[in-house]
């Protein structure tokens, strides 16, 4: 059985096991290592990619179910060059720690800001309750994502 | 794995699916949804050489529809997807607070009603106990065809389902009373609740309960309803505080199980102010009407 779908804008093939996760299949046939093993439950969120869209955990998504699908993961949501928002308010405002969460932190702020673009501090924590910081550097988390409410230019992303 | 043995089925149709669950093969065969609670089969130390039979192309197992006043809704669709195809009416409150704060975003996105009820082992589920207050009933498909039954009878059979049948669809009855859902956590948000409380009442003009469904989840290995505490409560006025009261007396009826989230003795502690809270939410607006 053979899987086709879109990976960061490019067409793919998987032929491996279509009961392997995606996450598994990122990290190890891809080499995209943006997204994190960490508790392989769908609590933490450090593997959180977008599949047509929306945000999931990889560690919970067989790759059979993933035929016609246009996924994309933190390697594809922005350039060296060009950091998407979220990326650029994390760097702006000295966010990252150990850096296990914040692929995942920002997949998830990315999609959320896309549709809520004010958001209040309250709305933020709620979409951000599928992603754990364990250095529970969540204020300035926050903080960063609160800088781009109202911004001028809105949430979208470089097309790498 | 050899390379003519498949693994995964993509089945197109309820008796498709059916046929593959039914068929002799090297390995067991399940029904795949959400893949949240499947996925999750080697944390719990369970074999995972299984073959999977994905439900996501059957078109069917998707929809929502409106039946008679009530709703029949397929089981592949998502909690996200409930909570927001739920309107406004008081008795579906419950229900939808259910689907829009279990696990988290991501994973209430793709969990479904369907998985939800047919996850033997998952003992903290939102929607089970909020579908229990509502009466829900569910259908069940095998070859041999086809029964309806009431969620509760279905839990009691689910550790020993046949492996070809499949839960199609959940159906709710027309929407009548007022409903509630109180959840307790550890932290805020984000995990699993240690006690839940699901609640429907209806009440006659004069403010006195006329008929109520109080059902549990998280607290004894599966959900199950409250009928002690029930019918202490019923053709009284709703009363939090009341309501709290009789829980607390009858908290022996209980057995409230231990875990690595919370103790028994914990669980047990939460309910009645659960049991309050959901009966405030109730009041806020008078309930009217009575549940069938």
């Amino acid at each position: 059985m053979t899987v086709s779908f879109t990976l960061n804008g490019r067409a793919r093939s998987f032929s491996g096991d279509p009961r392997a996760s995606l996450l598994e299949v990122l990290r190890d046939t891809y080499r995209l290592t943006g997204a994190k093993e960490v508790c392989g439950e769908g609590f933490c969120g450090a593997c959180m990619v977008r599949i047509d869209g929306h945000p999931a955990t990889a560690c919970l998504v067989p790759m059979g179910t993933l035929e016609g699908s246009d996924l994309r993961t933190i390697e594809g949501i922005g350039t060296e060059e060009e950091l998407n928002p979220v990326q650029q308010a994390f760097v702006d405002f000295d966010v990252v720690q150990c850096g296990m969460c914040f692929p995942g932190m920002v997949m998830t702020l990315t999609h959320f800001m896309k549709d809520n673009p004010q958001p209040t501090r309250e709305d933020v924590k709620s979409a951000l309750t599928g992603n754990i910081c364990r250095c529970t550097g969540y204020e300035r988390i926050i903080d960063a994502v609160m800088s781009l409410s109202g911004a001028a230019q809105p949430v979208t992303e470089a097309q790498p | 794995m050899t390379q003519t043995d498949v693994v995964f089925h993509r089945p197109e149709t309820i008796a498709a699916a059916l046929s593959i669950l039914s068929s002799a093969a090297p390995r067991p065969a399940i029904p795949l949804a959400g893949g949240t609670w499947i996925m999750r089969a080697a944390l719990r130390g369970e074999d995972t050489d299984k073959t999977f039979v994905s439900l996501a192309n059957i078109a069917s197992l998707h929809s929502i529809e409106n039946t008679g006043g009530g709703l029949t809704i397929g089981a592949m669709v998502s909690h996200t997807a409930l909570a927001q195809a739920l309107g406004a009416d008081p008795a579906h409150a419950g229900l939808r607070m259910a689907c829009a704060a279990s696990a988290n975003p991501a994973i209430r996105h793709r969990a479904t009603i369907g998985g939800n009820l047919c996850s033997d082992g998952f003992m903290a589920p939102d929607l089970v106990p909020a579908l229990m207050a509502l009466g829900a009933m569910v259908t069940l498909q095998a070859p041999s065809g086809e029964r309806r039954l009431p969620i509760a009878d279905f839990l009691r059979g689910r550790g020993a389902r046949p492996a070809a049948e499949l839960l199609t669809h959940v159906h709710l009855p027309p929407p009548r009373g007022t409903a509630a859902h109180a959840r307790a956590l550890l932290r805020q948000a984000g995990e699993y609740p240690v006690a839940v409380v699901s609640v429907l009442a209806g009440c006659r003009d004069d403010a006195t309960c006329q008929s109520l469904r109080i059902a549990l989840s998280a607290v004894e290995p599966a959900p199950r309803r409250w009928e002690a505490l029930e019918n202490a409560l019923l053709d009284r006025p709703l009363d939090p505080e009341a309501a709290r009261d009789a829980a607390q007396a009858r908290i022996q009826d209980l057995q409230p199980r231990d875990g690595v989230d919370a103790s028994g003795w914990y669980r047990a502690r939460l309910l009645p102010q659960l049991v309050q809270r959901a009966f405030a939410d109730l009041t806020r607006p008078t309930a009217k009407g009575a549940p069938q």
